[in-house]
């Protein structure tokens, strides 16, 4: 692939302000990509209901689709892979909550975050290691 | 006037002879702090002129020059909200960066980044600490 390598798809504070489907500045050049690990982790998490973070990916110019959503409601990390596999019809829809749509990984990357309630010292970080 | 790319490159090339490498941070949040690096910059690091001296920069303080070709390649520092609206690979004082100059992370004192035709060529960075 064009950039092989680990980049920093979101780092925010995460505060009283509530945030919808804000997006961050996406990581581009990444043409080729097979597999994609993604580490998710929210720190602190004390005083909000719920976090959001989902994972969109596009072809050249095409739509931003939705491949891997994380959900929290206090701190925790989690994580997922993703990988170009076996040959199959997916439907490109909005994913549900901690969920993932394999086998399709584009050339550019982002994350929209979103955040409900009033998060206190809280901090998050989107990782991802493109392959 | 040679290129943007042009002038990229003859750094570069001077960089990779003279230069060292140096390490960005940007350190988001205050209490649970996350930490996104950039490692392997090579840069021109100078202590102050006397000229800078007697201008009240202090002595403890470093001077760095380094081009944008490792922040490029890397991203760094990753997606940003909209909030952030100055060129977020400038190292900043105002956003708590640091620098690992010459054996330890130093506080950014000052950042500023050079954009002839538009594009960014070349990174000044003051550090101290």
């Amino acid at each position: 692939m064009e950039n092989p390598g680990d980049y920093t798809l979101a780092s925010l504070v995460v505060s009283t302000a509530i945030l919808t489907a804000q997006a961050q500045t996406p990581i581009t050049d990444l043409g080729g990509m097979r597999e994609l690990t993604l580490e998710a982790e929210l720190l602190g998490g004390t005083g909000g209901s719920t976090f959001t973070a989902i994972v969109r990916t596009r072809i050249g110019g095409g739509t931003l689709r939705e491949i891997a959503r994380f959900d929290f409601t206090t701190a925790a990390a989690k994580s997922c892979t993703l990988v170009k596999g076996a040959a199959a019809i997916a439907i490109l829809a909005a994913l549900g909550a901690n969920s993932v749509l394999q086998n399709f990984l584009g050339s550019e990357l982002d994350c929209i975050v979103s955040s409900t309630g009033n998060y206190t010292n809280t901090t998050f970080v989107l990782r991802a290691s493109v392959s | 006037m040679p290129s943007p790319a042009t002038m990229i490159a003859r750094l570069d090339a001077g960089l990779v002879k003279a230069g060292e490498d140096i390490a960005l941070r940007r350190v988001v949040g205050t209490v649970n702090q996350v930490n996104v690096d950039c490692l392997g910059i090579p840069a021109a690091v100078r202590e102050p002129t006397d000229e800078e001296l007697v201008a009240g920069i202090t002595q403890e303080t470093l001077v760095c020059s380094f081009s944008p070709t490792r922040i490029n390649r890397a991203q760094w520092p990753g997606g940003q909200p909209p909030t952030v609206t100055d060129d977020p690979r400038i190292p900043s004082k105002n956003r708590g960066d640091k620098a690992y100059v010459r054996g330890r992370w130093r506080a950014v004192q000052w950042g500023q980044g050079f954009y002839p035709q538009g594009e960014l060529v070349r990174i000044e960075m003051r550090v101290t600490g």
